[in-house]
Formats: structure tokens, sequence, C-alpha cells
């Protein structure tokens, strides 16, 4: 029997967490696994990022935009073209909303600034999970 | 609070006010959330003046500064700095190293045989700005760039709120600084002797001590005489519908 994540009925989701700050990673990892979700890749920048994304096959990719080299406009683009249904939460720090619009265009599911509560980024992975 | 202004009318000083109102509301709140300890009390001002004339900035001292630097891009260019102190550096080491532990031992790829109990030297009195406790540190310096990223990610928007542009940071890089080069640096350009900045205090109480952290927004002189401007300009009833927030779910 599928594992309940959050409460709001969708099940666990295999997750990709991609995200330069060691901390908001590790953040965001303790929260999904203790919803129940299983975090099945930690990337720290968008090459690693792409890679993980093709040898692990993410249900959800939470995706930080402001990243040094490689940054999560273009690691979105680049998994939308392996895969244009993939799952991918864009978040970032940023308050230009016409990069948030940009993120959405370009495949991202939602746009969501940080910081995250807790029960606010679990309800929209459950939201996305479940479209 | 608006601690002082450089020639600036009745409307520009209100929307700085608001600026600094809705900025720092956002700011402690996100330092709530970020680090899941209570903020009892805080206290807030905001200076709009040239480095060399700051009386803000003397509040800082002559010790060790931790520093997150960033660049200003977008509509709007120039530099942001956030600035610790070396002792509420160390308190807040002091109050996030159980949650750093937690974190950082959560996570697979962590190298457990570096994460012990032991205090570190930099958190000692002689402060070397060096540690056996090599994880810890680097931790806290993740931490302190992740703390940068988002409180210049809430006041850029603050900014650009009452300005009606749309500007972001660059990736924030933070640093140790012993002889406040970072200041130093203001205080000797030529844009320190003219350039206006937003010089931001913010002092705090987290979990019964208070902690300051300080804020410093640079636009270039043309950024910042159109920031002016375009407040001078704007009519208020424009104020909250040129901001729209991002429609999270348009994809869905």
């Amino acid at each position: 029997m599928p594992m309940q994540a959050t409460g709001f009925g969708t099940d666990m989701a295999k997750i990709l967490i991609v995200d330069d700050s060691a901390f908001a990673r590790n953040s965001l990892s303790m929260i999904v696994e203790r919803a129940g979700h299983e975090v099945v890749g930690r990337a720290g920048d968008g090459e690693q990022a792409v890679e993980l994304f093709k040898s692990l096959h993410p249900e959800l990719v939470t995706l930080d935009f402001l990243m040094p080299g490689k940054n999560g406009e273009a690691v979105l683009e680049e998994i939308i073209q392996l895969d244009p249904s993939a799952k991918v939460i864009m978040i970032s720090g940023f308050g230009d909303y016409t990069i948030g619009e940009k993120a959405l265009q370009t495949g991202a599911k939602v746009f969501v600034e940080k910081p995250h509560v807790q029960e606010d980024i679990l309800k929209v992975i459950d939201q996305v999970m479940e479209a | 609070m608006i601690a002082k202004q450089q020639s600036l009318t009745e409307k520009q000083l209100k929307s700085f006010d608001r600026f600094l109102v809705d900025g720092t509301r956002k700011a402690l709140n996100a330092l709530e959330v970020m680090f899941g300890l209570n903020i009892d009390s805080s206290d807030s001002t905001i200076e709009i003046a040239p480095a060399v004339n700051s009386e803000t900035l003397k509040h800082l001292g002559n010790g060790t500064l931790y520093v997150v630097s960033s660049s200003l891009v977008g509509d709007l260019q120039g530099s942001m700095l956030l600035l610790m102190r070396s002792d509420d550096f160390k308190y807040l080491g002091e109050m996030m190293r159980p949650i750093l532990s937690l974190l950082f031992l959560s996570a697979p790829d962590a190298d457990l045989s570096e994460l012990d109990s032991r205090k570190p030297d930099w958190m000692q009195d002689n402060d070397t700005g060096s540690s056996g406790d090599t994880a810890f540190d680097e931790q806290m310096m993740d931490t302190l760039a992740e703390m940068g990223n988002v409180l210049f990610g809430l006041y850029t928007k603050a900014m650009c709120n009452i300005c009606a542009l749309n500007s972001h940071h660059s990736v924030p890089e933070a640093s140790r600084d012993p002889e406040q080069r970072a200041i130093q640096k203001l205080l000797s350009s030529s844009e320190g002797k003219r350039q206006l900045r937003m010089i931001i205090e913010n002092e705090f109480v987290m979990t019964g001590r208070p902690i300051k952290i300080w804020c410093l927004i640079s636009p270039e002189q043309k950024s910042f005489q159109e920031i002016l401007g375009r407040i001078e300009n704007r009519n208020d009833h424009q104020d909250q519908r040129l901001f729209r927030p991002v429609q999270k779910f348009v994809s869905m």
C-alpha cells in the first residue's frame, strides 16, 4: 500500500532536490522526508542536477533558481527538453515576478518564494503531484 | 523609522519608510521560518546617506564582520551587503548548532565524522576565524549565505514595490572580514563620498539576546535617481497594482 505523504491525499513522491545551499537543500529534504516522500537525490549545482535527473528519473524536482554556473532557468530548460511532462517546482529568493513568470512559461509547474513554510511547500508538492 | 535623510521629499520619505516596514517585517518572518527560532521583538532604522556620512555604519565598531555580498541586477544596478558582527554571528552559531547538526546528520552525503560536539575555535574568545570543526564552519557560512539570499530577495522586492521596477540579486557570497575591507572599500571609493545608499539596521531579540544585522543597498547613482524619480512621479492608487504576485499555479 502506498505511503500517504502529507494528509492531503497524495502518495509518496520520489523527489530530486536542487539547491546550491546545503542549508536549504537539507532543510527541504528533512521536511519532505518527514512527510513521507522519498528524496532520491540532492544536487548542489546545475550540471549535477541534469545528470541526476537523467539517471534517477525523479517524479518531482524542486529547483532553486539562483545558482552559480548553470542556473535554475537553464536547468529547467534542459529538464523540459528531456521530459516535457516533468514536474518541476521552481524555488527562489527573488522578489522579481518576471523571473517567476518566465519559469512558468518554460515549464515549471509552480514558482515558490523562499523561505517556504513547511505546510505550504508540502501542499504545493501534493498539488503538483495530483495535477 | 528613518534615521536620516538626504534632501528627500515627503513622498520619498514615506516610501522609504514603507520599504523599511515591509522589507523588515518579511525579513524577520523569514529568519523565524529559516531557523525555527522565535524573534521576540525588533527595532529597525533606515538611513539614506553616502557611506562616509553614515552614522549607522559607526555602530559596526572595529571588530571582525561576517559579510554576505551580492549584486543588484535588472532594472536597477548596484550592490548589496549583509553585515553581522562577530559576537552576533557566534551567538547565531550557538543557536543554530543543534539545528545544523540535525539537518546535516540527516543528509545521506554528510560526513558524520566531522560533526562532533566540540565547540569550534571561532566560538571561543580567540576568534582566529579558523576552526578545527571545518564542517560546522562551512555549514555556518553556507547558512549565512542563504540568509543573505533570502533577505536580499525580500528587500529587493520591497524596494521594487516602492518604485515599480523589476530587479533581483546575483548569487550571494559569504565571507569573514576581520579588517572590515567591505566597509573600507565603501568609505574610500569616490562613490562612497557621494553615492546615496540605503543603510538598514535591524536589531531583534532571538531567544533572549539582541542580535544586529545591517543591510546596505547601494544602487548606482543613475539607479538611485531612477528610484527617487519614480517614487515622486507615481500615483498612489497604482501602488498595489504595479506588482502583481506571481501566479503560482498557472501551468497546472
